[in-house]
């Protein structure tokens, strides 16, 4: 009874679980030859390989504020930060100034921002996939 | 490669030094625990960190050398060939999380940024936890993995997440192999083993969203969940019992009730014996009060705040079961038909274990699924999988009992906790 039970155990975890462990295989192998940069571009995507110039142009002592165009680009502008680390950061998003984001242009219009700024530093605009500094 | 020689070496020789002092134990587990244990009772007091885990590693070997050894050894090669199903899904595993770069959203976004840090400014409660530098969502959440993490980056004097790698997969393989241990010295070595590989292939488990390959701490969680209820039943070594109480506080905010749950069970268990367990777990309470009052608030959610709450909500768990019971997958299917079968042949002694370790939890999690102000279809969409990772250890045992339930029955009527060896 155990055998057969384990049996079928494992045939619901091989065919939950399979092809994720295929595709781990395949993975490995495939990144194994390129370098652990390379492997990340190729993981991460596009995004992944924006970050990393910024991160190249923004010097490692510099502040910067993370300005979100949307509601929706903080997932974006979280990662952003992780890939900045060790640079000082902190969000501010134009259409929901309040507590959490209290740097704020007047009116909420992004384009005076850069004009309202109370920190000096560079600015970097999240506006979906297009990530760029907008003032230093 | 240096962080996976880092975790395979530093937590494995912590640990076996523990062994040393407390009895058998997984060497990884206990090794990555001591570690943040050590590095974060040292952060809450403003002792440096680079000291203390040079002491740490001093201390290990004048341990490991004037100890007589507790009896672990070097597995032979008959032993490893009839583990083989385990051994090579570990080392795709292992192999796997080493070669591939880290990607899951809350690993990137809460637990590698506090260990990159931690690493950077040697504290736990600098100008990071402050918030007077980078942006730190959920600034509160504990910080075992993120601590063993920095220590892997110390070593490694490199902040880069690729080095911490090896370290989270290895909580899911350290947690197989004492898996493996126990149920072959409680059921027989073939179910261990078959039981411990099954556990990599479990669809929670060996995710990358949130699972092995992930930086999140549900895994580790989930490991320490397993030890400690391991030692509930065995039911030799409180001391062991204290350490991985004081893990479960640390590691994620759930490990608080969990320690709590299991610290009342070892009550019952261990009884006057049971303060050698208390004193690490309030040693961990305190100083994560003590850390939490001095660095800035969190963003997260007070779910303690919004059961008062729960009278008005209730009529909102029809919803949370609807969206719940649908993600709980084949393993606890079996878990049912296994528990079904340990009532119909009267083991209560490994049934009453298990759901220990499950109920309260389980219904904790779907309390806070109620009272949330979260959407619950979203809430259940994100966390399900990861929370129900938690109770595999338990779990797996109960499938293991009812698979051997004549010896299951026996426990009732022996006082020696390891029926396979009687």
């Amino acid at each position: 009874m155990r055998r057969p039970a384990l049996a079928v155990l494992f045939a619901c975890a091989i065919w939950f679980s399979g092809h994720e462990y295929v595709q781990l295989v395949r993975d490995s192998l495939a990144l194994l030859p390129l370098r652990y940069e390379e492997r990340r571009e190729r993981v991460l995507g596009g995004d992944y390989v924006v970050m990393q110039r910024l991160a190249s142009e923004i010097p490692r002592d510099a502040s910067v504020t993370i300005v979100l165009r949307r509601p929706r680009d903080i997932d974006r502008g979280i990662f952003l930060n992780y890939y900045l680390y060790p640079r000082a950061t902190h969000f501010t998003e134009p259409s929901r100034c309040g507590a959490g984001f209290p740097t704020c242009p007047p009116g909420g219009r992004l384009e005076s921002l850069p004009h309202t700024m109370t920190r000096t530093g560079v600015i970097v605009l999240v506006d979906g996939s297009d990530m760029r500094v907008i003032s230093r | 490669m240096t962080g996976l020689v880092i975790a395979l070496l530093w937590f494995p020789l912590l640990g076996a030094a523990f062994s040393r002092l407390a009895g058998r134990t997984s060497w990884f587990l206990a090794g990555a625990g001591a570690n943040a244990l050590a590095l974060f009772v040292a952060g809450v007091l403003h002792i440096p960190l680079k000291p203390v885990i040079a002491v740490l590693g001093l201390s290990a070997i004048a341990v490991m050398a004037m100890t007589p050894s507790s009896g672990a050894r070097v597995p032979r090669a008959s032993e490893v060939r009839s583990a083989l199903p385990l051994w090579i899904t570990a080392f795709v595993l292992l192999i796997g999380a080493v070669i591939t770069p880290l990607n899951d959203y809350d690993g990137r976004a809460f637990w590698m940024l506090k260990a990159k840090a931690i690493a950077h400014e040697q504290r736990i409660d600098g100008p990071f936890f402050q918030l007077q530098s980078t942006h730190s969502p959920r600034n509160q959440y504990p910080l075992l993995a993120p601590l063993d993490a920095a220590t892997v980056m110390m070593f490694a004097r490199d902040g880069d997440d690729r080095h911490a790698r090896a370290l989270f997969a290895m909580f899911a393989i350290a947690l197989a192999f004492e898996v493996r241990r126990r149920f072959a010295e409680w059921f027989s070595p073939s179910t261990a083993v078959w039981l411990a590989t099954l556990l990599l292939w479990i669809p929670q488990i060996e995710t990358a969203g949130g699972g092995a390959r992930s930086a999140g701490a549900d895994v580790p969680l989930a490991a320490f969940v397993g030890c400690a209820f391991f030692e509930l039943i065995e039911a030799r070594a409180p001391l062991r019992l204290g350490l991985w109480l004081a893990c479960l506080v640390l590691t994620k905010n759930e490990g608080v009730p969990f320690a709590l749950v299991f610290l009342a069970a070892g009550v019952f268990v261990f009884r006057r014996r049971i303060i050698a367990a208390a004193i690490p777990l309030a040693i961990a309470i305190a100083a994560q009060f003590a850390w939490r009052a001095r660095i800035a608030p969190t963003d997260e959610q007070d779910f303690l705040g919004q059961l008062p709450g729960l009278p008005q909500h209730i009529g909102r768990i029809g919803e949370v079961l609807r969206e719940f019971l649908p993600r709980f997958g084949f393993l606890w299917i079996a878990v049912a038909v296994a528990i079904a079968v340990l009532v119909v042949k009267r083991a209560w002694r490994p049934l009453v274990f298990g759901l220990v370790a499950i109920l309260p939890m389980l219904t904790l999690y779907t309390l806070a699924y109620v009272v949330t102000d979260w959407t619950i279809a979203e809430l259940v969409r994100v966390t399900a999988t990861r929370l129900l990772s938690h109770f595999v250890a338990p779990a797996l045992f109960l499938i293991a009992a009812a698979l051997h339930v004549t010896q299951s029955k026996r426990w009732g009527e022996i006082s020696e906790p390891s029926p396979a060896r009687s």
